[in-house]
């Protein structure tokens, strides 16, 4: 009984430990950008800057994360943020123009961001169901309906951008409440619901047992059917989240913007601790792991001679270096 | 452990504020002020002066250029121009961009750079429609804004144009139906059916085809081919064309992967008497093409010249000179701008220009 | 081999898959079985397939490589610039790319098989490692090819001509090199106490292990050796492409991967062969390849890629459903037995 109770205790502290030692490397890039770059670094306008940005692939990363919790992976997140944003651009489109205005917009964009969500939910039951209802691995899936979702976007957008949306969605999604964002609210609010799931909700140990060994979970009693699909709905809501922010901050909806952010979410979820094998992880270390990234690209953006390519290799390294460390020290910790 | 680790935390903290001090302080020396008053509260913490004044002396600018995509080899070039101006000015201005062509990366180093006290952005959207906001911002900052290859962009100081872009189009149709003899059935090429430039210059050139040459028509069933940016595809795509419909004779292209592909795929199938192409390419790339005959002649524009006029004409909005019919920013291609009718940010130069083979050589890159 | 237990195999219901789609596309267009049409899809699988060959390997192991596209651009890029014009013969081109991509590999495989980490974000990593090498260190952008292998590139296996239309089709000479590759690689997966190894390492470690493999050096040499193929194909796709586009082959990683595990090559490792490998990767370059001749729209050719891949898996892996009910119960989906 003992032996049990300290296996879940040692468990718990080297989960701790891991987010303990990313936090200990957020702190340590936070100082080594300050020292290369001072008061550029340290500024509000700076901090502005990175604030803005983070959001939109931080919910991506977050969804992503979801998935990967599971045992699985989403390749078609971004595309899902497309989709929903482009439906719901679609359908606040046939109801007001760019000159609109008056009161009743507000309603009707708070509908369409309604939409978008519906959209996302749909996206993303759809992959759950693929998963597990007809046992498609989930790389394979996700990467069908990430052709499927990217192309009925070009079907609806013609492959333009759609934009002449009213003013007032820019602005609502734009505005800044003190010094910080409205998006960067929502993602705190999203990944605190998210996290809140994961570490202390049935729901979050259901899934990291599904992740570690989906044929136990089975005889467990679990419906790993519904399980998978409601993950797969909640990634599909923050993936249209993350739509719905991209949408505001440009005012306009494309069928395959931020095509790159796919690989960085998934480089972000990991180097956050999050295990690709699945099972094993937790939200507030993804959260960490996209401020480091963003105080990365940013310092990187101020360096005039480096060429951008050169952030991959960051990207790279980085991810390899904390993931050894994190290794070496959990084996440390393990033999004592 | 634990205390070692806080020990030596406290000590990286101290460490770096020392020298934070020292980095704060020579960053802020070389930086010149914005000229107008923020309206968002972007002040420096320390450091940095913060004089209301306009900037003084043009050695003192910082001219930021961001483009579609650092690592294509129109980019690199364009870096040449960029960089051939500032050596002759000894202005700072430096080129950037996103490594993959993504407009939301793109919009993400935008928004970085905007926060370094620039003077000038110039910049060649990706997503011309999506950075309306970000670029409004740097126009809130003071901070004046070129764009290139961006001619509907609202929140910018003027939009410089090696040429309009219907206009390229109608040059590469003018091109492709001398050589077809203005007659027969073509089609058109892009990267993506979501990269605007190129569907810009598509729909020029079917304009083109449909104001001047009658006999021609385009392909009904499949006006528009995507070669996803990638040569091999552009190859694989146009045989499959010129099996699926033999009556086709033209091929314009838009990327500049995409000529030098379809020239191959024509090349092979033995059909370089009868199938003609036109369009964009680099002499590097279409060189051998050239000269053995697969391709006759391919349109561009010098990318080093546009670079270095986007900076030109920034310096000259800095310095306060006077901009429209007739400025001369100092290169053949662009010394007598002309501004357009209906959008006065619109200026364009006079800078298209085709390679055969008797000229490729003239041109490396 | 009768053929109940034939219709049981992946590969089966993929063959069929592509013979109805062949058809299909031969109905709609009258093109598909002519010569030059033939000759023009074994020309657009040669490069596909010889990644696969290499991915089946790593699949097979029990990992996932992403980074080869990586791998094989850069070692292509550092060759056809840094030696351009020293040699005539081509040989030297392929064999220091050869020796770069094994380098590379090496690294990929020391650090799966001693941290035991997982390929898949490994390989991630250091792909995006090698890109920024190539790109933010070497300045990559388009370069033209040196005459070696220029005049490779330009060599022909055969040349089909499709009597109706008079349109010509050349095979080039690589799809010599990627019929040697399959059969090479049939032999050592089969034949092979290596082949084995790959396996039974990819079955199930542990047991791998205790039955005498040497686990580390089996997954040394298998990331070494897609390194090394890796380098191999990228100067082969320059030599086809008759010049040096270095961001010409990022992004294939995950058309590999799907196509590897479409054909029946698990992706927990241990299952599959060189035969799924080929049928599915020939099912995704017919498809990528035949969508303008089965007449649809450019705006309308990624939702029916989508379409296809989702219904090929989906059918694939109900099939797959059925043989494990019928055969065995599992212990768990997991290979890995977690300690």
């Amino acid at each position: 009984m003992n032996k049990g109770k300290s296996s879940i205790d040692m468990r718990m502290f080297t989960r701790d430990a891991n987010f303990i030692r990313l936090f200990i490397v957020f702190i340590a890039v936070f100082i080594i950008c300050t020292a290369l770059k001072g008061t550029q670094f340290l500024n509000l306008g700076n901090f502005q800057s990175m604030m803005k940005q983070f959001p939109e692939y931080g919910l991506l990363a977050v969804a992503i994360s979801l998935a990967l919790l599971i045992g699985g992976i989403d390749l078609s997140a971004v595309y899902i943020a497309n989709l929903s944003a482009i439906i719901a651009g679609k359908f606040l489109l046939s109801m007001a123009g760019a000159d609109t205005a008056d009161g009743t917009v507000h309603v009707m964009i708070f509908a369409s961001f309604g939409v978008a969500v519906l959209v996302g939910a749909a996206a993303g039951g759809l992959n759950g169901y693929l998963i597990s209802g007809f046992g498609i691995p989930a790389m394979l899936a996700t990467l069908g309906t990430q052709s499927l979702f990217w192309g009925l976007g070009v079907v609806i957008t013609g492959g333009s951008s759609m934009s002449g949306f009213p003013k007032p969605l820019a602005s609502m999604i734009n505005k800044s409440i003190g010094a910080v964002p409205v998006t960067v609210i929502l993602f705190i609010a999203a990944s605190l619901l998210a996290g809140l799931v994961v570490s202390r909700m049935v729901l979050g140990r259901q899934m990291k047992m599904y992740g570690t060994n989906n044929k136990a979970t089975t005889y467990a009693g679990l419906n790993n059917r519904k399980l998978v699909v409601t993950t797969h709905v909640i990634a599909g809501i923050l993936a249209s989240l993350s739509g719905i922010i991209m949408w505001g901050r440009y005012s306009s909806c494309k069928a395959d913007n931020g095509s790159s952010y796919t690989m960085q979410a998934i480089l972000i979820a990991v180097m956050g601790g999050v295990s690709p094998n699945g099972g094993k992880g937790n939200i507030q270390g993804v959260v960490l792991a996209v401020l480091i990234i963003q105080m990365v690209s940013s310092v990187l953006n101020m360096f005039n001679n480096i060429p951008t390519a050169c952030r991959q290799i960051i990207w790279g390294g980085l991810l390899l270096v904390v993931m050894i460390f994190n290794y070496v020290v959990n084996n440390r910790s393990k033999r004592h | 452990m634990k205390k070692k680790l806080l020990a030596t935390l406290m000590t990286a903290v101290m460490a770096a504020t020392a020298l934070a001090g020292c980095g704060g302080s020579s960053g802020s020396a070389g930086n010149s002020t914005t000229a107008a008053p923020a309206a968002a509260p972007a002040d420096n913490a320390g450091g940095g002066s913060e004089a209301a004044a306009p900037a003084e002396g043009g050695k003192d600018y910082k001219i930021a250029v961001v483009v579609k995509g650092n690592t294509n080899g129109w980019f690199i070039r364009m870096n040449e121009g960029i960089e051939k101006w500032a050596g002759e000015t000894g202005i700072n201005a430096w080129m950037t961009g996103p490594t993959d062509t993504d407009s939301a990366q793109q919009i993400q180093i935008i928004q970085d750079i905007i926060n370094q006290d620039i003077d000038a952005l110039c910049v060649v959207p990706v997503d011309p429609a999506a950075c309306e906001p970000v670029l409004q911002e740097a126009k809130d900052k003071g901070i004046v804004v070129i764009c290139h290859e961006g001619s509907n962009v609202e929140n910018c100081d003027y939009d410089i144009e090696a040429f309009n872009n219907a206009g390229y189009g109608a040059f590469i149709m003018d091109n492709l139906a001398e050589l077809m003899g203005k007659k027969g059935t073509y089609t058109t090429m892009v990267g993506f059916l979501t990269t605007a430039s190129h569907n810009e210059w598509a729909d020029g050139a079917v304009a083109q085809q449909e104001a001047q040459y009658p006999d021609m028509t385009l392909l009904a069933d499949l006006p528009r081919v995507e070669s996803e940016n990638n040569t091999e595809t552009a190859y694989e795509k146009a045989k499959e064309v010129l099996k699926k419909y033999p009556e086709l004779t033209g091929f314009t292209g838009s990327c500049s992967d995409d000529t030098p592909g379809i020239a191959r795929a024509i090349n092979e199938l033995g059909l370089a008497d009868k199938v003609h192409v036109v369009g964009t390419g680099m002499p590097n790339e279409c060189r051998e093409l050239l000269k053995n005959g697969s391709l006759t002649c391919i349109t561009l524009w010098d990318p080093a010249d546009a670079g270095y006029a986007m900076c030109e004409l920034a310096r000259k909005c800095l310095d306060g000179e006077e901009i429209g019919n007739g400025t001369d920013l100092g290169l053949p291609a662009y010394d007598s701008l002309q501004v357009d009718e209906s959008n006065e940010r619109l200026l364009m130069g006079n800078g298209f220009i085709s390679v055969t083979a008797d000229n490729v050589d003239d041109y490396d890159f | 081999m009768n053929f109940k237990r034939l219709t049981k195999k992946t590969e089966f219901y993929i063959a069929v898959i592509i013979l109805a789609f062949c058809l299909l596309v031969q109905v709609r267009s009258g093109q598909f079985f002519t010569g030059n049409n033939i000759v023009d899809l074994l020309r657009s699988m040669t490069i596909p397939m010889m990644f696969c060959v290499g991915e089946m390997m790593v699949l097979i192991s029990g990992g996932v490589d992403c980074s080869f596209p990586a791998i094989a651009s850069l070692s292509m890029y550092f060759v056809c610039t840094k030696m351009d014009g020293m040699f005539d013969n081509p040989l030297p081109y392929f064999l220091v790319a050869m020796l770069l991509g094994l380098c590379m590999g090496a690294v990929n495989g020391f650090i799966v098989a001693k941290f035991k980490f997982p390929a898949m974000i490994v390989t991630l990593g250091t792909s995006s490692l090698f890109l920024g090498i190539m790109q933010g260190i070497l300045g990559s952008s388009e370069y033209p090819l040196t005459s070696g292998l220029y005049s490779l590139g330009s060599t022909k296996l055969l040349t089909a001509v499709n009597a109706k239309s008079g349109l010509t089709s050349d095979l080039p000479v690589h799809f010599a090199f990627m019929i040697i590759l399959v059969i090479l690689a049939w032999l050592l997966m089969n034949k092979t106490m290596l082949g084995r190894a790959i396996y039974a390492v990819g079955g199930d470690e542990v047991a791998a292990a205790r039955a005498g493999f040497h686990v580390f050096g089996t997954r040394m040499f298998i990331f070494c050796l897609s390194g090394a193929l890796a380098g191999f194909i990228g100067v082969c796709r320059s030599s086809m492409l008759l010049t040096v586009s270095p961001n010409n082959m990022i992004g294939m990683e995950m058309d590999v991967i799907a196509a590897c595990v479409l054909g029946g090559v698990s992706l927990i490792g241990g299952r599959g062969g060189i035969v799924g490998a080929v049928l599915g990767t020939a099912l995704m370059t017919i498809v990528s390849n035949s969508l303008i001749l089965l007449g649809v729209s450019t705006q309308w050719s990624r939702v029916f890629t989508g379409l296809i891949i989702i219904v090929g898996t989906a059918v694939s892996a109900i099939q797959e459903q059925q043989r494990k009910k019928k055969l065995f119960v599992t212990i768990s989906d997991k290979a890995e037995v977690k300690g």
